[in-house]
């Protein structure tokens, strides 16, 4: 059959949403209702600040889809988190990729994940993605982020 | 003929049938069956056996046994393909002579080695004349009297201008196909010649059945991209999935998902010792999901036991000419 339909969307991010993304995951890619997201290209982009902002050495930002309930409900991108250090603390503008692949982790429970949403976090990498919300919140920085991701959905 | 077996051609003890037919005294000798092998006896003087045995081996046990794999191939006009005729010895050493049959016209097979002694590859050979469209072929062994069969299915292809064609599988694996994966690769999306198979993404739903599969502590299931019979020097998804952990740990009572991971390593799955592999390893093949014992490299491992759940597999591709 014919692959599916690529799509492509660009997410903004406040100052206000950067700082809150180790307990408030921020939708990228809405759910599609008996659907399983699939991703190609998951990038992020930072518009730096005046004032950096100032993450922990072993902050990791992520995508995922399912639920952070507990372990076995969702399926995050990249290999436990991306460093935040080096992107989210620069004073110039910075780029960030990620593997394309919702996989680390293991399986999860197919009810949880199909019609989710895809959603950026941040954690602790010491026990990302199966501890969250792991290495709270940030208090310094202004600057805002922009999340493109290429997707399909894809019925099974 | 070995001693003691009774063949097409050979007379048994009995009454003759000569109409009207006269009952009378009942053969002492047991009628042929499979897996036993009735007394011949040179003397005996009535009731000549006559059959059409279907295999060719009624009342002897198999031989040999043929499987082509993949069992498809896509060629364009004027291109080439190739398989892999694997031979399963099942009694002796037989050595099989190939041929075949039910090709169009225009469209020829080799065979190398031939005859087979174990994997024997069949290059698959089709004229600019061949007209579009899927043909069945019949590969057959013979050794001796052992005679097995094994099909191919040839698609031929017009030939693409494009250098890219990209498609999805979404298919079901079924509990019987679950159950040899080890033994025999599923091949998923089929190879085009004159093309390097991508596996762009990608996910495995485990729909857990009624009894859980007795799985290998170290099982692993992957998709290899390229030669299958060479899977020192082939493509594969750099993470596969942990059977145990998938299908039992946590997936005993409820489906479970998993991504592909689109990322390639080189060389056999669990050693990655060279820098790249042979081009003709990876033009004209598919993409095939496999079973194996991830403590080594594939294809060790064994079958699995038990287990009725199945697979939701899906695969996106792209094919690059090159």
């Amino acid at each position: 059959m014919n692959a599916p339909t690529h799509q492509n969307v660009r997410v903004a991010l406040t100052a206000a949403q950067i700082l809150d993304l180790g307990t408030t995951p921020v939708q990228i890619v809405p759910g599609s209702p008996g659907q399983l997201i699939v991703v190609y290209n998951m990038y992020l982009r930072l518009f730096a600040g005046t004032t950096p902002f100032n993450p922990s050495d072993t902050d990791v930002f992520g995508f995922y889809v399912g639920s952070l309930a507990s372990a076995n409900e969702a399926s995050f991108g990249d290999d436990s988190g991306v460093s935040c250090v080096g992107f989210a603390d620069q004073t110039t503008d910075q780029s960030l990729w990620f593997e394309a692949w919702l996989g680390n982790g293991n399986a999860s429970y197919t009810a949880n994940v199909i019609g989710s949403g895809l959603s950026l976090v941040r954690g602790n990498n010491n026990s990302f993605p199966t501890l969250w919300p792991s290495g709270g919140n940030w208090t310094e920085g202004n600057g805002t982020m922009l999340a493109l991701v290429e997707y399909s959905y894809v019925t099974p | 003929m070995p001693l003691g077996l009774v063949r097409s051609g050979d007379f048994r003890n009995g009454t003759p049938i000569v109409l009207p037919h006269v009952f009378g005294t009942p053969a002492t000798l047991p009628e042929p069956q499979e897996n036993v092998q009735p007394q011949s006896n040179s003397s005996l003087s009535s009731n000549l056996v006559t059959w059409t045995p279907s295999p060719a081996h009624f009342g002897n046990t198999v031989d040999l046994s043929l499987q082509t794999v993949a069992p498809i191939v896509i060629v364009t006009p004027g291109g080439t393909g190739t398989v892999n005729i694997n031979l399963t010895q099942l009694l002796g050493t037989p050595t099989p002579t190939l041929t075949y049959s039910g090709a169009p016209t225009g469209v020829t097979l080799a065979f190398a080695p031939n005859p087979n002694t174990g994997t024997s590859v069949c290059t698959v050979t089709v004229s600019s004349s061949v007209s579009t469209g899927k043909y069945t072929i019949a590969i057959i062994g013979t050794s001796g009297t052992e005679v097995d069969s094994t099909n191919l299915h040839l698609v031929v292809a017009a030939a693409s201008s494009s250098s890219v064609i990209t498609g999805s599988v979404l298919m079901t694996v079924t509990a019987a196909q679950l159950l040899t994966l080890n033994s025999h690769p599923l091949l998923v999306v089929p190879g085009v010649a004159g093309y390097v198979p991508i596996v762009e993404s990608g996910f495995l739903i485990y729909n857990p059945g009624t009894e859980a599969y007795t799985i290998g502590g170290n099982d692993d299931i992957l998709l290899l991209t390229g030669n299958v019979a060479n899977p020192s020097e082939v493509l594969s998804n750099y993470t596969g999935f942990g059977a145990n952990l998938m299908m039992n740990v946590i997936g005993s009572a409820q489906p479970v998902v998993n991504y592909w991971n689109p990322s390639y390593q080189f060389g056999t799955p669990t050693s990655p010792t060279i820098p790249g592999v042979p081009a003709s390893n990876l033009v004209g093949y598919g993409i095939t999901l496999i079973q194996y014992d991830s403590s080594d490299a594939f294809p060790t491992g064994t079958d699995w036991t038990g287990g009725n759940g199945t697979f939701t597999l899906f695969v996106e591709y792209t094919f690059v000419k090159g």
